[in-house]
């Protein structure tokens, strides 16, 4: 079979065509792409209070702590709370204990912490994101009825230290600067923005 | 030789356009399941504010209804009792939101259900990737984080709302209610582009 001059022209042209197009297409999108609503995709189906400083990102945190992982605790289910009774559900909580170093904020007594998160330890997805034994990590909290503790949000409350430098997931503007800093200016300006936390003027 | 040669740019040029147009309309703002109270391509949402707080029952929850309700976009949200809704609103106490392990910076988030099966356990979770489609939804509201100025309350209401029936949060530099915070291109009211995103879907 001969493939004729005008058949090769024509799936040129078509290969081509979804090329380009396509690329026009996504750079269109791109382009629109809105840098303010950078982490919408953090919180997929929440509405977010603007805050305009570290001050007021702060407003809720409880605790900053810095310090090692322990371990690991076991997966186990936590029925959610304050809930009506038409609907109920449970969902997955793996804890991990912390050895505490050095306080930075609030007052956290004991010298171990239990530091819980979402996700079974068996989900690869959920367990990407957990935090692993010996990590070095600095921690915004806030404390549960029960004295254990969450992050204030899971991307900007989580931070791990590494050869005298900070990282993490944060996509919260305030916080995205201050990837890579040194730990000791990180813990500092966390610090002095959290004793002087104040409330979004979003907020009644 | 000319007109042959046009004819052949025309229908490459053709071609792009709607290869670019497919590439936009992929990266629409949609969650991937589908609220099954859907007749004729026209959404029922039959919701209740029995366990909202005084802050955001009532006039500014009927607000937040209505900026759905006097949209061009295909959908209803009338107002019913607890026991008969398919959407329940309820305020959440700050501690309570607190030992949920729910985002302290969030003023509310909205949870699908696919009957018994909860679509998503936090706000972080994208409800398309448990449920194909959601036949009930709750809309939980953090009064820890109580906004000021009872417009922008029922616009957080109606953002919500549209999670509810799909709609993710739009990406673009657009003019819409379902911007995921209350940036310069968040809209108090539902836009061309929200009723369009709605009518595209269903």
């Amino acid at each position: 079979m001969t493939i004729t001059k005008k058949t090769y022209i024509t799936v040129i042209s078509l290969v081509l065509s979804i090329a380009v197009g396509t690329a026009v297409g996504l750079f269109y999108v791109n382009a629109n792409a809105n840098d303010s609503n950078s982490h919408a995709g953090i919180h997929s189906d929440g509405f977010e209070v603007q805050t305009s400083n570290l001050e007021e990102e702060l407003w809720h945190v409880d605790a900053i702590v810095q310090g090692t992982v322990l371990q690991e605790e076991a997966t186990y289910q936590q029925k959610a709370a304050g809930l009506k009774e038409k609907k109920e559900y449970s969902f997955d909580v793996t804890p991990a204990s912390i050895k505490v170093s050095d306080v930075l904020y609030g007052d956290v007594s004991s010298d171990t912490i239990t530091f819980l998160q979402h996700g079974a330890s068996n989900e690869s997805k959920a367990s990407a994101t957990h935090l692993k034994q010996g990590e070095d990590v600095i921690l915004l909290l806030v404390k549960t009825s029960w004295g254990d503790y969450w992050a204030y949000e899971p991307d900007n409350g989580v931070w791990k230290v590494k050869d005298g430098k900070v990282d993490s997931n944060a996509a919260q503007e305030q916080f995205v600067q201050l990837k890579n800093t040194d730990v000791d200016s990180f813990k500092q300006i966390i610090a002095d923005a959290a004793k002087n936390k104040k409330k979004s003027s979003q907020l009644k | 030789m000319t007109r042959t040669f046009s004819r052949k740019l025309l229908a490459l040029c053709t071609c792009i356009a709607l290869f670019s147009a497919f590439a936009s309309v992929a990266m629409a703002n949609t969650f991937s399941f589908d609220w099954t109270h859907v007749s004729s391509g026209f959404v029922s949402v039959a919701a209740s504010d029995d366990y909202l707080d005084s802050d955001w029952n009532g006039t500014v929850y009927n607000n937040g209804r209505g900026k759905w309700n006097s949209s061009s976009a295909d959908i209803f949200i009338s107002d019913t009792t607890f026991s008969n809704s398919n959407l329940d609103l309820m305020g959440v106490d700050e501690q309570t939101w607190i030992d949920n392990g729910w985002s302290t910076g969030l003023y509310a988030w909205a949870q699908p259900w696919d009957g018994s099966t909860a679509c998503s356990d936090d706000a972080s979770d994208d409800p398309g990737v448990a449920c194909n489609e959601a036949d009930y939804g709750a809309i939980y509201v953090n009064e820890g984080n109580t906004p000021s100025g009872s417009d922008f309350k029922s616009a957080i209401l109606a953002h919500e709302i549209g999670h509810i029936v799909g709609l993710a949060h739009t990406t673009s530099s657009t003019s819409s209610i379902m911007q995921g915070s209350p940036n310069s291109y968040f809209s108090y009211t539902v836009t061309t582009y929200d009723e369009n995103e709605l009518d595209n879907k269903y």
